[in-house]
């Protein structure tokens, strides 16, 4: 497909990641996001001046600031600096990824900083992503990011009873992996032998779709730092390559498009595609981690089979084999996803840093325990939009 | 070896005070399809576009993630959007990046804004600022302009007397323009004489509240003539950020201003602003912005003052389209500004046309007193 | 266009949503110190020395955390810049026309923004000394400054607007609780012992049911606004019009407010439009004065 080669080569330089937490009442925004920013200098070994561009995005309407890049600069040291804002939707991370991975690849900038946040405490996220209807057709039906059209949709292909144990399963995975991981916001510590209480206990919310299935409301910030392959050398020993990302979306506002295309999620439609112009036959075979933007057990258990192209029940049984664990074949969120945390801003770079941090191999307590060359990493948004990144250790392609 | 994009099309609607037969849905699809049926341009995944910058705001929409009320109608459906959230001079920019990268051949650019919708530009604005110390004093864009204003004609000479000068001649420039807003013309008096809104910003010194939507095709240096005899290149591009608090800015200094453009100059091999332009397009939201940027990016390094009694305006072919003064929403200066640029280089500014002109500037502005700059050079 | 305005439907939509902003633990040491000692503090970067306020916890030009530096300000500094807001907006904390001014803290190297009251607009000017009036109530926000005002060249007696001074819009109440003793003497000073004001059984027979106050009263309280406020010392009223709307009772607040709509430049005299309104901001009254403002004092000449 038409992607040429890169200009150059983009490498994954410098992480940073805030705690994640339904509560920071002892910082405003610009501080929160600055603890991030320090936190990727210093993993990168840098100072706030070798930086050449910052890239800032979250939603506007989640903490109602205006353009709040401005007001921001206290924070993300843009000061006398090139500087970018980005917003997507929950997409938003992902965008700034591949923002910051195009402006480094095209010789304009050395080295750019990206920073993703959100600080949900401020706001009122579900009215907020209600904001995001239609005015005239939807926007007073509409219920926030709440759905159980994912419920539906694995229940009426396999049936209640092994649906719901897939997506429990899924939960605990995720819960498990929260665990290991410093950062997480929510990490119960659940256990296998509270499978059946939960899928009846936990209170529901839409249908199927219950409170802890559902991702959480969380205030934090992740930021990274992306250079040249020239400047990534000198920076680091470890840089983690960025080989090709694509970026799908859909939503119809007009209906122009109806039977235009095949019914077919933009996951499946980006994976289809990223494989086929980077020549990858096997992606389970293939990659060693994926990062998934799961916003629900139920949408992360369905999307499974999307990204990577399987059939059949291929993906429910990935999950109830437990291949997705850590330890297991393909393991899928090591950090315990979105589930374990979602400030919406943050959580699709969330999920190619920790992709990196794999790669890198010092993800700490939920580092895989083999060698990680390849990864994926996903990011959702809107109310069907896709970022999709590969990752690699080395310059293999 | 100098690299540059092409600029293979554009498609706007016309600025209105407000355009209330059409959601911005409908201003923005009547852009894409004048662009489509202007260029030939496909959405092939091999061939085609397949990634769209849009820019807009989710304030001014009134509407979270307002990007999702676009994605098909202006071609995204299955295929890469993303949103640029600043004025559209760095959707410009961040659409080059794209191209060099390598990611992309083609990107389509859109933007919108329909300021009409709000029952107060200055209301959004204010909620730009922190919600500590500067939104319950009342900042907004035009109070913290004000200030701008006072400490720069202070400063550099610039009167009362010119700003009405600037904005008449404005007007006459936008007259000449057929999709410039139709505003009324104005004497010298009538602007002397206008209302003070944010001393020393005058009623008729200030942009009027506009509506409007734009479309561009931008694609990579080798493949623009199949979409275009006449491209145009961008072949400098550079912005920067100023401090946030107005109190921490030495906010006559045009610091974030002199750094874009000395990078653009730096990208694109220009040594002196005074001589390397035919065309330069500065946004001006207020009046006193337009002899102030221009010393920024160089033009007037005698000073506002001296530079407009010097007849600096006409001598660099400042803001022939009618500026942003004229009336272009907030969000899309920078774009409206290229756009002259482009019809310029292009041999199509009508009754506007300037002869032989192979190089043009254009400038946008974010945020309270000119935050952040973006200057963009385009050749023919 | 063929498309008729009739044709196209408006949805008035708002985004009302809460929010709730967290100051952090800089911000709010800064406003703790407003609230409880009445004190500006500044925050010090000492590699680029500067004295910072509003406070942030990094010095956004070099990066380095200073959030412990804390520095006290002075109460007082001088205007760097400002202006006059003349459009009125919902978003303004007070009625324009206001100033807005950068304000350059003693002992800070940036400046803060605030309202200056308490000089003409026609006076205002860079350079000036201005010190900070903290509010009465507390708001635990940037606003327990109120305002700030001038400190030097304060005069024996502050003389009130001159006519160039006063802008149409301007406008000053006063406020006062109308008192039964209030309602005797003032039943003594004008002879008026009707027993509507005095006898509560006398008054119960009467359309109000219970006593009132004179309608002179309240009208009276206009007087300090005129003459203390708006314009203010020096005042000369020629006319003073009122239209009774309602009636006083005994216990109730009346505010009386006076405000510029015209000034005749002829002969220099202000008219102005005059409101009594009561605690439940019903209308007790309203009218018009016909004022000469204050002359221009020699000593006060500049």
């Amino acid at each position: 497909m038409g992607s040429k080669k890169k200009n150059r080569n983009v490498g994954i330089v410098g992480i940073g990641e805030t705690k994640f937490s339904s509560h920071r009442e002892d910082v405003n925004q610009p501080e929160m996001i600055h603890e991030a920013v320090k936190g990727a200098l210093d993993d990168a070994g840098l100072s706030i001046d070798d930086i050449d561009c910052v890239v800032h995005g979250n939603m506007e309407l989640f903490e109602m600031v205006h353009q709040p890049d401005l007001w921001h600069t206290l924070g993300t040291g843009a000061y006398g600096k090139d500087a970018y804002r980005l917003t997507t939707g929950g997409t938003t991370g992902g965008t700034l990824v591949a923002a910051a991975d195009n402006l480094v690849a095209s010789g304009m900038y050395d080295t750019v900083l990206a920073i993703g946040f959100e600080k949900l405490q401020e706001g009122h996220t579900t009215g907020g992503i209600t904001n995001m209807a239609d005015p005239l057709w939807a926007r007073k039906l509409q219920s926030g990011a709440l759905t159980d059209s994912a419920a539906v949709k694995v229940i009426a292909e396999f049936g209640e009873e092994r649906a719901r144990r897939a997506a429990m399963i899924y939960r605990i995975i995720m819960d498990k992996h929260a665990c290991l991981n410093p950062n997480s916001h929510r990490a119960f510590g659940l256990d296998w032998d509270q499978m059946e209480d939960l899928m009846t206990s936990s209170p529901p919310l839409i249908g199927d779709l219950r409170l802890i299935h559902m991702c959480s409301q969380s205030d934090g910030a992740c930021a990274m730092i992306f250079a040249s392959e020239e400047r990534a050398w000198e920076i680091t020993d470890r840089p983690v390559w960025i080989r090709d990302h694509i970026t799908i979306h859909r939503e119809e506002t007009l209906n122009l498009c109806v039977n235009y295309y095949p019914n077919e999620t933009t996951h499946r439609f980006a994976a289809e595609k990223l494989y086929e112009r980077n020549n990858i036959k096997d992606p389970i075979e293939y990659f060693d981690v994926f990062e998934m933007y799961d916003p629900s057990a139920w949408w992360g258990v369905d999307w499974l089979r999307d990204f990577f192209l399987l059939e059949g029940d291929e993906h429910l049984k990935l999950v109830e084999e437990k291949e997705i664990m850590i330890n297991g074949r393909m393991p899928v969120n090591p950090s315990g996803g979105v589930i374990a945390a979602n400030p919406i801003g943050a959580t699709a770079m969330v999920r190619v840093a920790e992709a990196a941090k794999q790669v890198r191999g010092n993800a700490g307590p939920h580092q895989i325990p083999r060698p990680v060359n390849h990864a994926m990493a996903s990011s959702f948004g809107g109310t069907m939009w896709t970022v999709l990144f590969m990752l690699e250790k080395e310059l293999n392609w | 070896m100098r690299r540059k994009v092409a600029v293979c099309a554009v498609a706007q609607i016309k600025n209105e005070p407000d355009i209330w037969y059409q959601r911005f849905q409908g201003m923005l699809f009547d852009c894409f399809e004048s662009i489509v049926e202007q260029t030939g341009v496909t959405f092939d995944m091999e061939k085609g576009i397949r990634n769209v910058v849009t820019c807009s705001d989710d304030v001014f929409d009134a509407r979270t993630i307002s990007d999702s009320g676009m994605t098909d109608v202006v071609g995204a459906h299955y295929r890469g959007e993303e949103k640029t959230a600043q004025d559209g001079i760095n959707a410009l920019g961040y659409a080059m990046a794209a191209i060099l990268s390598g990611h992309d051949d083609l990107i389509l650019i859109m933007g919108h804004c329909k300021e009409s919708q709000s029952e107060s530009r200055q209301m959004c604005t204010n909620l730009a600022f922190d919600p500590f110390f500067c939104r319950p004093l009342g900042l907004d864009f035009l109070n913290a302009s004000a200030f701008q204003a006072r400490a720069y004609m202070e400063k550099s000479g610039v009167t009362d007397d010119h700003l009405a000068r600037i904005v008449v001649r404005s007007r006459e420039n936008g007259a000449k323009n057929p999709y410039a807003r139709k505003n009324e013309l104005l004497t010298k008096e009538a602007v002397l004489n206008s209302p003070m809104l944010s001393d020393p910003i005058r009623e008729l010194h200030q942009y009027p509240v506009t509506d409007w939507a734009i479309g561009m095709l931008l694609s990579c240096e080798e493949r623009a003539r199949e979409f275009t005899d006449n491209p145009i290149y961008i072949t400098g591009f550079g912005n920067c950020m100023d401090s946030y608090f107005l109190g921490d800015r030495d906010l006559t200094s045009n610091f974030a201003l002199k750094k874009a453009a000395g990078r653009a100059f730096r990208m694109a091999g220009v040594k002196d602003a005074k001589d390397a332009f035919d065309i330069v397009e500065l946004n001006d939201a207020c009046a006193y912005q337009l002899p102030m940027w221009a010393e920024g990016v160089g033009l007037a390094e005698e000073g506002g003052g001296a530079w407009i009694d010097g007849n600096g305006m006409e001598k660099h072919n400042v803001n022939l389209s009618g500026g942003m003064l004229n009336g272009n929403p907030i969000m899309l200066g920078g774009l409206a500004r290229t756009v002259e640029a482009f019809l310029q280089l292009r041999g199509e500014a009508g009754e506007r046309q300037v002869d032989g002109v192979r190089k043009a500037l254009a400038h946008g502005t974010t945020g309270p007193a000119g935050q952040h700059h973006g200057v963009i050079i385009l050749e023919k | 266009m063929s498309t008729a305005r009739e044709d196209c439907f408006t949805m008035e939509g708002k985004l009302a949503l809460p929010y709730q902003y967290f100051a952090g633990l800089t911000g709010s040491r800064f406003l703790i110190s407003l609230r409880d000692q009445k004190k500006i503090k500044g925050l010090k970067c000492n590699k680029c020395n500067k004295i910072f306020v509003p406070p942030r916890s990094t010095c956004e030009i070099c990066f380095e955390e200073i959030s412990g530096n804390w520095v006290d300000l002075k109460n007082s500094g001088t205007v760097t810049g400002f202006t006059i807001i003349r459009y009125e907006e919902p978003h303004q904390p007070v009625k324009p026309p206001y100033i807005l001014a950068l304000i350059k803290l003693d002992g800070a190297d940036t400046p803060l923004t605030h309202i200056v009251k308490g000089v003409p607009l026609s006076k205002m000017k860079v350079g000036m000394k201005v010190k900070a009036m903290f509010a009465k109530k507390s708001t635990s926000s940037i606003m327990d400054i109120d305002h700030f005002r001038p400190v030097e060249g304060k005069p024996k007696f502050e003389m009130g607007y001159t006519y160039d001074e006063l802008e149409v819009g301007m406008s000053a109440s006063f406020s006062k609780t109308i008192s039964e003793s209030d309602v005797y003497l003032f039943a003594g000073i004008s002879g008026d012992f009707n027993p509507m004001h005095l006898n509560e059984e006398f008054a119960k027979m009467t359309p109000f049911g219970t006593r009132i106050a004179h309608g002179a009263l309240p009208q009276s309280l206009i007087a300090p606004v005129l003459g203390m406020k708006l314009p203010g010392l020096g005042t000369v009223a020629l006319e003073i019009m009122a239209r009774f709307k309602a009636p006083t009772y005994f216990g109730d607040t009346i505010t009386a407010t006076g405000e510029v709509v015209e000034k005749l430049e002829k002969k220099r005299w202000v008219r102005m439009a005059l409101t009594w309104t009561n605690q439940k901001d019903e209308l007790v009254a309203e009218g018009s004065a016909l004022v000469i403002p204050p002359m221009p004092l020699p000593q006060q000449a500049e």
